[in-house]
């Protein structure tokens, strides 16, 4: 329900109301104090019966009743939209950022180059312990599974220039670079990959460059060993 | 053999380390506990003997006192830990290069000697931050 129109019409009813009771012959002051109570259940204090056995007063009691639905109505109807606008909020003032998947040692690494060369970032990461110690540093980061589509959009990916997935789970990769690749056909996607054959399925499926930490590790070290030998 | 490099362990770092070393036209041994391997090993035509090289008998067959260097390759840190408390205590000027697995054991892995340690998640997330950066630093 839009909150606009919920407090439109609990006014409209309001009015209707008070009109109705003061039209049935009673003060102006009894017919808003009656109708306000009306909204929210209260006992009336007029202790006549003739009050309530008039149709008129009957008819503007019902009204009321119903003008409490919009209120409640109202108050739900706003605060979600409040809640959605937070959400949309963290990721509409992100254009032509990186979204990092995970941070373990690899994604931990990037999130500091990304920093030191200064590109802006959110972290999507499973873990709800890691998210709050990244939430206590005044990260932005997105709390749950990036193969889904709402927590990719969640972190503005449909904006984003970088995606990089530092996943260790490769079927979780192939999923948030195939999510990925349908939501921002701009998106330069970079992923690590454990197995060497899922190098080929990755980039078929819209990565632009998969790297395997074994095979680099392995280079590097003998790079190392024979520059000092 | 002399002046040789010892590579312990055959996995996938240890391929590539054997790959970049007969690119470079060094001379080599690899040591692996695994049989199995052993026919990949002779199919690329690499010298290898089977035994674990956390043994001291093992590393002694591999000529660790002649050698210039080695190389732990294994995914196990504790297992990386030994063989170069043993190799520095074999022979104390060899120089040593190691696969660290997890960031706990780096520093303890520094400190027992080795001369040069590598984590393969760092190098990944090095070779994803370049190309972000090569990226980034080009127009769209």
């Amino acid at each position: 329900m839009k909150a606009s129109f919920a407090i439109f019409v609990a006014i409209f009813l309001f009015f209707l109301e008070v009109i109705l009771i003061v039209y049935a012959g009673y003060p102006i002051q009894v017919a808003i104090y009656e109708t306000l109570i009306s909204l929210f259940s209260l006992p009336s204090i007029i202790p006549e019966q003739s009050f309530y056995l008039n149709p008129i007063v009957a008819i503007a009691i019902i009204l009321g009743g119903i003008s409490s639905i919009f209120v409640f109505g109202f108050i739900i109807g706003a605060t979600v939209e409040a809640l959605q606008e937070v959400r949309v909020s963290f990721s509409q003032n992100l254009k032509d950022h990186a979204v990092v998947c995970g941070y373990g040692t690899t994604g931990k690494y990037v999130v500091n180059f990304l920093k030191k060369i200064g590109i802006r970032y959110v972290i999507i990461e499973k873990d709800p312990i890691k998210v709050r110690s990244l939430l206590d540093i005044d990260e932005k980061v997105v709390e749950g599974d990036s193969s889904k589509k709402e927590i990719l959009e969640e972190a503005g990916i449909k904006k984003a220039r970088f995606l990089i997935c530092c996943l260790n789970d490769d079927s979780s990769t192939l999923f948030t670079v195939v999510m990925a690749r349908a939501l921002n056909k701009n998106l330069y996607i970079s992923a690590k990959t454990k197995d060497e054959k899922f190098k080929e399925v990755l980039t078929n499926a819209g990565a632009n460059f998969v790297t395997k930490p074994e095979t680099n590790g392995g280079r590097e070290l003998a790079k190392k060993v024979i520059s000092v030998i | 053999m002399k002046d040789h490099i010892i590579v312990c362990g055959f996995g996938i770092v240890g391929e590539k380390v054997c790959e970049v070393l007969k690119e470079n036209g060094k001379e080599f041994v690899v040591i692996e506990i695994d049989e199995k391997k052993a026919q990949k090993l002779k199919e690329k035509k690499i010298n290898f003997i089977i035994g674990d090289a956390t043994s001291q008998k093992v590393l002694k067959q591999a000529e660790i006192e002649k050698a210039k260097a080695i190389i732990t390759a294994i995914d196990d840190d504790a297992k990386n830990l030994f063989i170069i408390i043993l190799a520095k205590e074999l022979n104390p000027k060899i120089v040593v290069g190691s696969r660290v697995n997890s960031e706990e054991a780096l520093e303890k892995i520094r400190s027992a000697g080795a001369d040069i340690t590598v984590m393969p998640e760092y190098s990944a997330a090095k070779e994803l931050s370049r190309e972000i950066a090569r990226r980034y630093l080009k127009p769209w």
